[in-house]
């Protein structure tokens, strides 16, 4: 690749007449500033300060300024607080308007990720089967588990694709906000694009993802069954509850920068909590009595706790659901997976509501 | 009344707040740990304090109001710190005010700052598009510009390098040229007019005069009072938040070098 001809032009351009008079006055006027500049917090620069001097480089002249008007220096008593409605519907319908943007902000993470990283998608698809590998000799192999007579490494994956689609579509949905921070500070358009365009790339690494568990399904004799036509109906609750929890932690991670280190740690606890290394009978099952072992063999949740379970955490049927479709060739269990959409549907209406209350500011804050 | 013309941008007792440091901090002291620290310090008498700790709030905007009607372009000058940047963020939408209400008619594209959009990984080609429709083009409308974009940013055969690899004048001109052909019903222009090279800053100008003669309704905020002076008939003054003059360019531009020489001379007592 041949370097491009051309350099940014030298910093003592040629002076035009016209310019350099007004570049006079204005220079003459702000020899000091300085002086009276003093808006800073700590002592130090005031806001913006750094900003004003690339300017003035850029522009070639200084720049008068004032400091900025204080509560006590206003001339009239500042009107409360005024506060306007949010319309959910037009929210919804400006989002559709902009659907283009989202996909192309999806095209530009996909073309990013791919195009810097030597391996591409290998890295996107490599971290749960690194965890199926792990879980098949520390739960599989060391403590085992049981793995409802599937073979330990199809048992674990089946449930670590949906799982990894989860966890990135929520890091890449918070980080899209951040990272998006240049244009959300200088470009109107609705802020909750940014957490979108995040879910949808994840869920091309979750396609690719799929591809190779179908694979490796197919290596353990397990081959296509009619369940997986209801695929689509676990992928759909999943998909709810994840637009409802990014929605949220994009919207935290604005305010609060410490999400980079609690999401992350949230997930680990979420992993264990969910029936993703174990099967669903550990955690919420009846007793059993197994060949070979005197007592008999419960999940550790009994009675109500077993029932709440299912509301607290939705991501337990959902995961399950998945296994059972792909793996084992059975249906979802419906009455959970449907209590599993309810709470992620409200869930998802609710953090979208919110989103679209605080998000008009975030542009000041970010 | 009837003579008129129909506002597009319709400003009406606009207020807006910031608490300070807020803009560009991303929190208040008060907000984070190392500053509750830091202020507990100060109160334990550990550490000497400027003794305020308060949160102020500063009012980039008190009390505006003005209107833009079809086909008018308005300058808006005014010191730095004065607001101007905050008005068209609120016309755009980019942010809510604090009370008040903005009523704006159509499309409104704006032409800020030019790096924001444009991703140093993806090559030019790519970078048109992106940029394009983050600005509110379809992707259509972008491919059918393409040519007359690439034209004008004379990129010619970089168009398929990566912009990581342009120079910053060549980065410049990329963005500008989508950003000039978006054509919307209002454009808002923020201190832009100014980059690249003197021959391209030319190209740009002759850009604005050829929309401006097409009807093109403006809001142009500049510290370039000659850009200011050709382009648009009537100027809003903002200073610190208020208006301070609204009317005939040349009136309201030799009031406000009065103003800086006055402060200046101000400043020179002892």
């Amino acid at each position: 690749m041949e370097p491009p001809e051309e350099r940014p032009p030298s910093s003592n351009e040629p002076d035009s007449p016209d310019f350099d008079v007004e570049r006079r006055w204005v220079k003459r006027a702000n020899r000091d500033a300085d002086a009276f500049v003093t808006v800073g917090d700590d002592g130090a620069r005031s806001p913006g300060e750094d900003e004003q001097l690339i300017e003035e480089e850029r522009l070639h002249r200084v720049i008068p300024r004032v400091k900025p008007r204080t509560t006590e220096e206003l001339e009239t008593q500042p009107p409360p607080k005024q506060h306007y409605p949010t319309h959910v519907g037009e929210a919804l319908r400006e989002l559709w308007a902009t659907r283009e943007v989202v996909l192309t902000f999806v095209e530009r993470d996909l073309r990013v990720r791919y195009k810097q990283a030597a391996l591409g998608a290998f890295w996107a698809i490599v971290q749960p089967i690194m965890l199926m590998v792990i879980f098949s000799v520390v739960f599989g192999k060391i403590a085992k588990v049981g793995s409802e007579g599937l073979p330990y490494p199809a048992f674990s994956y089946a449930a670590l694709v949906p799982w990894s689609l989860f966890t990135s579509s929520i890091s890449y949905a918070t980080s899209g906000v951040v990272g998006n921070s240049a244009i959300i500070r200088k470009i109107h358009m609705p802020r909750e694009i940014f957490a979108l365009s995040g879910i949808l790339s994840s869920g091309v690494d979750y396609a690719v993802s799929m591809v190779i568990l179908i694979v490796m399904l197919a290596f353990y004799g397990i081959y296509p069954a009619v369940s997986w036509i209801a695929l689509p109906v676990v992928l759909a609750v999943l998909a709810m509850l994840m637009i409802g929890v990014s929605l949220v932690a994009a919207a935290v991670t604005v305010y609060f920068r410490d999400t980079r280190y609690g999401i992350p740690l949230l997930m680990q606890i979420l992993l264990y909590a969910t029936p993703v290394a174990y099967p669903i009978s550990k955690m919420v099952g009846p007793c059993e009595r197994v060949a070979g072992l005197t007592q008999p063999q419960c999940g550790v949740l009994h009675g109500f706790w077993a029932d709440a379970y299912q509301f607290l955490n939705p991501l337990a049927p959902i995961m399950n659901g998945f296994r059972r479709v792909m793996a084992h060739g059975q249906w979802p269990e419906w009455s959970p997976l449907g209590v599993a959409a309810g709470v992620s549907f409200v869930g998802m209406c609710g953090a979208y509501w919110w989103y679209k209350r605080i998000d008009r500011t975030f542009a000041d804050v970010i | 009344m009837s003579s008129e013309p129909r506002p597009m941008v319709d400003v009406e007792n606009v207020w807006k707040r910031f608490k300070l440091g807020e803009r560009r901090k991303g929190l208040t002291k008060k907000r984070t740990l190392a500053g509750q620290l830091t202020a507990a310090m100060e109160r334990s008498g550990l550490k000497g304090g400027d003794g305020g700790g308060a949160i102020s709030n500063i009012w980039a905007l008190a009390d505006v109001s003005f209107t833009v009607g079809e086909g008018e372009a308005v300058g808006i000058i005014g010191p730095n710190g004065s607001g101007k940047s905050t008005v068209l963020k609120l016309i755009s939408r980019i942010t809510d005010p604090w009370s008040g209400h903005i009523r704006t008619r159509g499309r409104i594209g704006s032409l800020i700052e030019i790096k924001s959009g444009i991703h140093p990984e993806l090559t030019g080609r790519e970078n048109v598009y992106l940029y394009g429709t983050i600005l509110g083009l379809s992707r259509k409308d972008v491919r059918k510009r393409f040519d007359e974009i690439v034209d004008f940013a004379e990129l010619g055969r970089f168009i398929d390098t990566p912009v990581k690899r342009y120079s910053s004048g060549m980065e410049v001109r990329l963005g500008f040229s989508v950003a000039v052909h978006l054509e919307p019903d209002v454009l808002l222009i923020d201190e832009v007019l100014s980059v690249g090279d003197e021959a391209f800053q030319r190209r740009c100008l002759a850009r604005m005069d050829q929309l401006r003669a097409q009807g093109q309704t403006l809001v142009f905020v500049s510290h370039i009072l000659p850009d200011v002076q050709h382009l648009c008939p009537r100027v809003v003054y903002l200073e610190r938040g208020v208006v301070r003059i609204d009317g005939p360019s040349d009136q309201v531009i030799a009031q406000y070098i009065q103003d800086v020489n006055a402060r200046q001379a101000d400043r020179g007592r002892p």
